[in-house]
């Protein structure tokens, strides 16, 4: 009898423990989130933040926004307003950048910290702020230049759960005004656009590899190799440059030669010696950056007027020659003609191919950005982290002496 | 013939057994390593639990040298000779085992695939599950680890390959981690991590009213290998973790479950592989926490018959598992990761026990 009254309690207390179940909890309506793809942060004045979200309005019809430079949010609205002008933002609320394509709303809020304007706009938005499918966060470069950049990044991964794959894009214009100008001119969606945008971007070469949210925190805490994000601006298309130069990405975004209907330009790199932003690369330069990293995407390379494929898989190897301490990087490639008549023979493409990567390693060291990753192969020497961190590795790199060989086959 | 039919299935009994004591300390040591050892050698976590390998297999050596002295005299004395107070012991070592692996597991679902849910959700739905399948006996869980004994590992370790970027061995170094000391300190927290192999201390419970000639029992080396590939796929676990993050991320993960979600951080996405690595790894945490917990009940049925009928001895083990997760839900897990160094001590007592008794 006892032990049957015991049996009916346990099971009992068991069934109560059970109850606690009640069904699905925590599901997210997709109606009730705010679905951001695009997050800009600027300074604003007394070391406040102002951060501007593009996020889908699930609406059909156009919407606008106010506020854009003051404590404040933008309201959906109806109607559109498709004067679409592509002029330089100011940032400042009732400017015609507030115009939004169809099925977008641009939002911003300024507050003391990321975290906060995140919470002001919770708070004064009918939808959760959901950044699951942010695909691009635009930090203007006076911003970037300073070491806060980590810690705003941190709290929009961590706090927030920002999605990991997010571009970090930095730029010298207004970052909010950087996002509103965007429109997906090809395609429907935005997010797709700027997905595609990136990968096409990346494939030939003129954006570093890993720019994406949680690699850029990873090498930013890392002491073993720097951070690198992408490098943006906007056009006006009143002031382009024609620069003479054997390359057409030898150079910066802003003031390219050409026309188009979206003003934003990706070209080059942003490089940060740990939480900092301390240089760029052209995108010649990034391309440069990719081959030595082995990240090289380009199977085609038009070289003195000629195009080359690249027959098989580059070989790249980094070493720190024990002696010196020099940065030594070895490059194989075998190249084979396609197009064009051949006007250098391989120990000239060769010799071409190390001046600049020799330039840029040169830049990335007074930069004191190790994007290369050769921190990653002096760590190895030391035994534990009181052994690694006493040897003061940023100042071996940034002195170091550099040596690129470039081994050309042309088949 | 029939000798040869009994002792196959004794053999295979016994193997299915072992498969649950291999997974239980695998599990075990991943979910220690992870929640103790990394916040205290950060990278060198997978260094620190090396030396749970030779006391797991000396755990397994002295299990099968008990068991054989036993079986030498006839059936009915060699259960009097388990005494009392070795299996009580051995009861409340698997439960705690138990308790953290479950633990373990609602952490790590908090943290990856329910990130929204309430943490009792996550918790009740977990020790739910638990004493659902440990309902059938110990019989169940181990033939379901001898079953995937080879799926599992398979599974994980193609697994964590997809889900890792080999542009370099990211965390791997400094070798050493902090220092020597704190290795050293680390691997004395995590040695209480092969604690599940002395569920190979008690028979299976198939063969609890068979009268087993001891030459039927396996040799050491039957025990100590298969306890030792568990031991060492839990090792691998940690080593794949330290390959996808430095020391400087390991330093900021503050939570049980972020330090063990295996996530790269130049594939951040949590694609199809990610996801099955993730269920893989609650599966492997859950079925351990499923062999401890049956272990526990099969240990308080020798201690105590009265227990045996209806089931009252899993609810009580049940109960005391409900208590504690709920306790941990309330105030958090840092309790359970603080008591894991602990559990050396009762399975040195055990270990001794056994020698003397």
């Amino acid at each position: 009898m006892p032990l049957r009254f015991l049996r009916r309690a346990c099971l009992a207390v068991l069934l109560a423990c059970l109850l606690t179940l009640s069904g699905c909890v925590g599901g997210h309506d997709i109606e009730n989130c705010l679905f951001v793809l695009a997050m800009a942060i600027d300074p604003a004045p007394d070391g406040n933040l102002i951060v501007t979200v593009k996020a889908l309005s699930g609406s059909q019809g156009g919407s606008s926004s106010a506020g854009g430079g003051s404590a404040g949010t933008g309201e959906a609205s109806g109607g559109e307003d498709s004067s679409g002008t592509n002029g330089p933002g100011n940032g400042t609320a009732g400017s015609s950048l507030e115009q939004e394509e169809p099925g977008y709303i641009v939002l911003s809020a300024t507050a003391p910290s990321c975290l906060r304007a995140l919470g002001l706009l919770s708070a004064t938005t009918p939808r959760t702020v959901n950044l699951s499918q942010l695909r691009e966060i635009v930090i203007n470069r006076t911003l970037a230049e300073t070491d806060a950049t980590l810690s705003i990044l941190r709290e929009i991964h961590s706090m927030f759960r920002a999605n990991g794959d997010a571009i970090v894009v930095v730029t010298p214009d207004d970052a909010g005004d950087f996002i509103r100008q965007q429109r997906a001119i090809l395609g429907l969606r935005l997010s797709k656009y700027l997905e595609v945008l990136f990968d096409q971007y990346e494939a030939l070469d003129i954006l570093p590899p890993h720019a994406n949210l949680s690699a850029v925190i990873s090498a930013m805490e890392s002491s073993t190799i720097d951070a690198t994000a992408v490098y943006a601006a906007g056009n006006d298309f009143d002031s382009t440059l024609v620069l003479p130069g054997t390359s057409d990405t030898d150079r910066l975004p802003g003031h390219l030669p050409r026309t188009a209907p979206s003003p934003n330009e990706f070209m080059g790199t942003a490089l940060f010696d740990g939480p900092r932003m301390t240089g760029v690369l052209t995108g010649e330069e990034t391309g440069s950056l990719r081959l030595m990293m082995g990240k090289a995407k380009r199977t085609s390379v038009i070289i003195g007027g000629a195009q080359y494929k690249v027959s098989t898989r580059t070989k790249v190897s980094r070493r720190l020659n024990p002696a010196d301490g020099a940065l030594e990087v070895s490059i194989r490639m075998s190249l084979s003609l396609i197009a064009g008549e051949q006007t250098q023979n391989a120990g000239e493409i060769a010799a071409q191919i190390e001046t600049s990567a020799v330039n840029t390693l040169r830049r990335l060291q007074a930069a004191s950005c190790d994007a290369v990753g050769f921190g990653r192969l002096a760590v190895m020497s030391s035994l534990d982290i009181p052994a690694w961190e006493a040897r003061d590795w940023q100042s071996t790199y940034d002195q170091a002496d550099v040596r690129v060989t470039v081994d050309v086959r042309i088949l | 013939m029939p000798d040869t039919v009994l002792d196959a299935r004794i053999r295979a009994a016994w193997r299915a057994r072992v498969a649950a004591a291999s997974l239980a300390v695998g599990a075990q040591i991943f979910a220690t390593g992870a929640g103790v050892c990394m916040s205290i050698s950060l990278n060198a976590a997978y260094l620190s639990v090396l030396p749970c390998l030779p006391l797991a297999a000396l755990t397994a050596a002295l299990a099968r040298w008990s068991l054989a002295r036993r079986l030498a005299s006839t059936g009915r004395e060699a259960r009097g000779l388990l005494s009392r107070a070795l299996l009580i012991v051995l009861a409340l070592l698997m439960l705690a085992c138990s308790a953290l692996l479950l633990a373990a597991v609602s952490s790590l679902a908090g943290q990856s695939l329910l990130s929204e849910a309430r943490v009792s959700s996550a918790v009740t739905l977990t020790l739910a599950a638990t004493v659902l399948c440990a309902l059938s006996g110990g019989t169940g869980v181990s033939r379901l680890a001898y079953a995937l004994r080879f799926l599992l590992p398979l599974g994980l370790c193609v697994l964590s390959l997809l889900s890792m970027s080999f542009d370099s061995p990211v965390g791997l170094f400094p070798l050493l981690g902090p220092g020597a000391w704190q290795l050293g300190g680390s691997a004395l927290c995590a040695l209480g991590a092969c604690a599940p192999a002395a569920l190979l201390f008690l028979p299976p419970p198939e063969l609890e009213k068979v009268n087993s000639p001891p030459d039927s029992l396996p040799g050491a080396w039957f025990f100590v290998g298969r306890i030792l590939l568990g031991a060492l796929a839990g090792t691998l676990l940690l080593l794949v973790f330290s390959l996808c993050n430095t020391y400087e991320s390991l330093e900021t993960l503050s939570v049980w479950g972020d330090r063990m979600h295996i996530l790269c951080s130049h594939r951040p996405r949590e694609g199809l592989a990610q996801t099955m690595l993730v269920l893989i790894q609650l599966m492997c945490l859950f079925l351990g926490a499923v062999c401890t917990l049956c272990a526990a009940e099969h240990a308080c049925r020798l201690a105590f018959p009265a227990l045996r009928r209806h089931h009252t001895g899993l609810l009580l083990c049940a109960l005391a598992l409900a208590a504690a997760l709920y306790a941990l839900a309330a105030f958090g897990v840092v309790f359970v990761l603080r008591a894991a160094p602990l559990y050396l001590l009762p399975l040195l007592v055990l270990l001794l026990l056994c020698r003397w008794l």
